[in-house]
C-alpha cells in the first residue's frame, strides 16, 4: 500500500518538476522563487528516497511506475505503432 | 537468425489461442451467455457461472465470483416475484431433491421474500421448490459432508411434515433472515420421518411427549436418564431414545397399573421438589421426568384410557 | 419425475470439439492427443475436413488454472501435429465446440465450404511468427545525449554544481532524456517494421506482450508484431533479424512457426 502511495506521489512530483521548469523557461520567477522552488523538490526527492529505502519499497514502487508509464505511453500514441507502419 | 518455439511459454501460447483463431457461429455452441470463455487472462476463461448452474456443479464461491456474477446478471430474467413481493435474499443455492430412485441436488437461484421462499431455475425456467413462510415450522443448521468437503445445509421443517434440505454458501445469513421475517420460535430440531418405523395397522398414537427417562442399572452403569419421547397408543406406552430412535421402553397398555405425577424422594438426579411421572405396570415402575405440564398431561392421557379415575397414590393389588 | 423428464435429466449432449479446419479428403484418426487425451481424427467434406475430438456438449471449464494450462497446452499441440501432417491448418481458438455429431460437422464445413477453401489457399506454405525488439535503456540514453548538443552541455553544467542547488537542472535533464526515449522508441518501432516488411506477406501490430524471457528483462520492449511468413521467406527475415540483434544494445526475439491464429478472419463460421 505505501509503495502505492510512494509511486503515486512519485508521478505528482514529476508534474510539479515539469510545471516548475515551465515557469522557469518562462522567465516569471526570480531567481530566488527559482532557488526555493528547487529546493523543495530536492526535499520532496530526498524524503521519497528515504521512504523507499527505509521500506524497501525500491522495486515495488519502480514497477508501478513502470506500468503508468507505459499506459500513459498508450493513451498519449495511440495510433503511434499504425502510423510508423504506414510510413515505412 | 533461426525461428524458435524453445523458450516459449504457456504464455506465449495464451497470447495465440486466447481472443484469436476462428470461433464459431453462436447458435453452434454452447453459449455461456455473457462470460468470455475467449478471455484476456485464465481468469475469464476459467469457471463460465451459469454453466456451472446449470449443469448443477455447486463448489463454494469465493467473493469476488459472486460479486463478479451479480453484476453481469443483474437485471437479468426476472424471477416471478408478485406484486408487492420484495426479494429479501437473493443466492445461489441447490435444494436436495429426492424422488423415486433419483436424488440429486437441483440449483437455481433462492429467494427469499416477505412472503415465500422458493428456489427458481432461469433456463429452462422452472420453479423448482416454493413455500409460503408461514408453513415454517422447523429449522435446523447441520454440517454435513459434501464430496469430502464439509458444508453447511439448512434443514427446514413445514406444519405438513414435509422437510426440505437447502444449501447455500452463506448458510448463517439465510439462516438469521428466515428467522427474522417469519418472527415466531422455530423448533431447533427436525424431526426426520424417516426415522420413525411406521406404526402398526390398527395401532395409532393418542399422546406423544418429549421425556426423559430413568434408564434401569446395567452392569457397573447406574440408573441415568436419557432424553427421547414417550409414546401412547392404544396398544401400548413405549418410550424411544433420541440419540438413537431404539425403543427402550414398552409395556402394553393392559399391563399398566397405575400413572402418577408426584415427587420422588431418592431418584437420582432430581431435586426432592422436582416431579416424576411414575408409570407402575406388572413387572415394575418406569419413571419419566420433563416438563411438569408433560407430564400431567400424559399422566391425563393414560388415565383416560383406562375410563377409570384412579385414585392418585392407591396402586391396584393384582 | 415423470419418463420423459427422467429421460431429459439422464440424456448426454453430444458435441465436438474443434480444433482446426485443415486441406484433406480422408477420414483419419490422429490418436488419442486431444484434450484429456481424447481420441483426435478428422471429419470430412469434399477436401476439406476438420480435426475434432467427439465430447460433451458443454465447455471445457474449470477453476483449476493448472488444469486450464494443460488443456491449452494440448488444443495447441493437435494443432501443431495437424500442421506437420496437412500444412496450414486454419485454427480455432481454446473451446470451440459445435453441438451435434459428425453429420452437423460435415454440414458446417459444406455451408461454409467456399469460404474456408479460399482462407486455406490464402495461408497455403505460409506459418505465422512473432517478432519482438528489444533495447537496452542505457545505450538508449546515450544515443539520445550523444545526438542532442542541448543535452550534453547541460550534463557538463550540472556536474559543476552543488548537488541541492542542480536538483532542478538535474531533472530536466531527466525528464528530456525520458521524453526523447519516448520518441526514440515510436522511431525506432517504425524503423524496425520497415525493415521486416519486404520479408513478410502480412503483419499485425500486437499492443500486449504477456511474457518476456529472462534473458530479455533488463531491457525495454520497443516492438512486438505477429507476421504471416512464406516459407521461403523465413530466412531472409531470419537473416534481416539476426543483424539487428546482433547490434549492441539490442535484442530480437523470432518464435514460430506458429498456426495463423492471429490472421485468421472469417468473423464467425
Amino acid at each position: 500500500m505505501l509503495g502505492l502511495v510512494v509511486a503515486l506521489v512519485e508521478i505528482i512530483k514529476e508534474a510539479l518538476e515539469r510545471q516548475a521548469l515551465r515557469r522557469i523557461e518562462s522567465g516569471k520567477l526570480s531567481a530566488d522563487e527559482e532557488a526555493r522552488l528547487g529546493g523543495a523538490l530536492a526535499d520532496l526527492d530526498e524524503a521519497l528516497e528515504h521512504i523507499k529505502k527505509e521500506n524497501d519499497l525500491e522495486d515495488v514502487v519502480k514497477s508501478v511506475n513502470d506500468g503508468l508509464t507505459e499506459v500513459a505511453d498508450i493513451f498519449l500514441n495511440p495510433e503511434r505503432w499504425e502510423k510508423e507502419l504506414k510510413k515505412a | 537468425m533461426e525461428p524458435s518455439r524453445l523458450e516459449c511459454d504457456i504464455n506465449d501460447v495464451l497470447d495465440k489461442l486466447l481472443n484469436k483463431g476462428l470461433v464459431l457461429n453462436a447458435d453452434l455452441i454452447i453459449s455461456v451467455a455473457g462470460v468470455p470463455l475467449l478471455g484476456v487472462n485464465l481468469r475469464a476463461a476459467i469457471a463460465g457461472m451459469e454453466t456451472m448452474l446449470e449443469y448443477g456443479m455447486m463448489e463454494a464461491w469465493d467473493k469476488s465470483t459472486r460479486e463478479w456474477y451479480t453484476k453481469e446478471f443483474a437485471g437479468r430474467m426476472a424471477a416471478p416475484l408478485v406484486m408487492g413481493e420484495e426479494a429479501i435474499i437473493r443466492t445461489f443455492g441447490s435444494i436436495w431433491s429426492s424422488q423415486g430412485i433419483i436424488s440429486t441436488w437441483k440449483p437455481g437461484f433462492l429467494y427469499l421474500t416477505n412472503n415465500r421462499l422458493f428456489l427458481w431455475r432461469k433456463e429452462p425456467p422452472e420453479m423448482l421448490f416454493e413455500v409460503s413462510l408461514d408453513k415454517i415450522e422447523r429449522l435446523m443448521v447441520k454440517k454435513e459432508n459434501h464430496f469430502k468437503k464439509e458444508r453447511e445445509a439448512l434443514y427446514l421443517q413445514f406444519d405438513c411434515g414435509e422437510v426440505a434440505r437447502i444449501h447455500v454458501s452463506n448458510v448463517t445469513e439465510l439462516e438469521q433472515a428466515i428467522k427474522m421475517i417469519v418472527g415466531k420460535e422455530l423448533e431447533n430440531r427436525i424431526v426426520i420421518p424417516s426415522e420413525r418405523t411406521p406404526l402398526p395397522k390398527g395401532e395409532e398414537i393418542i399422546r406423544e411427549e418429549k421425556l426423559w427417562y430413568l434408564f434401569p442399572a446395567q452392569s457397573i452403569l447406574g440408573e441415568t436418564w436419557r432424553p427421547g419421547r414417550l409414546c401412547l397408543t392404544n396398544k401400548r406406552l413405549f418410550w424411544v431414545y433420541r440419540v438413537d430412535n431404539q425403543k427402550m421402553f414398552e409395556v402394553p397398555l393392559d399391563k399398566v397399573t397405575s400413572a402418577n405425577v408426584k415427587a420422588h424422594v431418592l431418584v437420582p438426579g432430581i431435586k426432592a421438589e422436582d416431579k416424576v411421572l411414575n408409570v407402575a405396570y406388572d413387572g415394575g415402575r418406569a419413571l419419566f421426568y420433563g416438563k411438569v405440564e408433560k407430564l400431567c398431561e400424559m399422566e391425563s392421557a393414560i388415565q383416560e384410557i383406562f375410563l377409570k379415575p384412579l385414585v392418585p397414590s392407591i396402586v391396584r393389588k393384582t | 419425475m415423470s419418463e420423459a423428464e427422467l429421460a431429459r435429466e439422464t440424456e448426454v449432449t453430444q458435441g465436438r470439439y474443434v480444433y482446426c479446419i485443415i486441406s484433406g479428403a480422408d477420414e483419419m484418426s490422429l490418436g488419442n492427443i486431444g484434450i484429456e487425451h481424447a481420441e483426435v481424427y478428422t471429419v470430412s467434406h469434399k477436401d476439406i475436413a476438420a480435426v475434432v475430438h467427439a465430447c460433451q456438449a458443454r465447455p471445457y471449464e474449470s477453476r483449476d488454472e493448472n488444469k486450464v494450462k494443460e488443456w491449452i497446452l494440448s488444443h495447441n499441440n493437435v494443432i501443431d501435429k495437424a500442421s506437420e501432417r496437412f500444412g496450414t491448418v486454419l485454427p480455432f481458438s481454446f473451446d470451440a465446440i459445435v453441438k451435434g455429431d459428425d453429420d452437423t460437422v460435415k454440414d458446417r464445413l459444406s455451408k461454409g465450404y467456399e469460404k474456408l477453401k479460399q482462407e486455406l489457399e490464402r495461408f497455403r506454405d505460409k506459418a505465422e511468427y512473432t517478432v519482438q525488439l528489444f533495447c537496452d535503456q542505457n545505450r538508449l540514453t546515450d544515443k539520445i545525449v550523444g545526438e542532442n548538443q542541448g543535452l550534453r552541455e547541460l550534463k557538463e553544467k550540472i556536474e559543476k554544481m552543488p548537488k541541492r542547488a542542480a536538483y532542478l537542472l538535474q531533472r530536466k535533464f531527466e525528464l528530456q532524456v525520458k521524453d526523447a526515449h519516448n520518441v526514440m522508441r515510436v522511431k525506432l518501432a517504425g524503423e524496425f517494421a520497415s525493415k521486416i516488411k519486404e520479408h513478410v506477406e502480412e503483419v499485425k501490430v500486437e499492443e500486449k506482450v504477456s511474457h518476456v524471457p529472462e534473458s530479455y528483462k533488463d531491457k525495454k520492449l520497443i516492438a512486438a508484431f505477429s507476421c504471416l511468413v512464406h516459407k521461403e521467406r523465413v530466412k531472409r527475415l531470419g537473416d534481416a533479424l539476426g543483424g539487428i540483434n546482433s547490434q549492441e544494445g539490442y535484442a530480437v526475439r523470432f518464435t514460430g512457426p506458429w498456426a495463423p491464429f492471429s490472421f485468421v478472419k472469417l468473423g464467425e463460421i
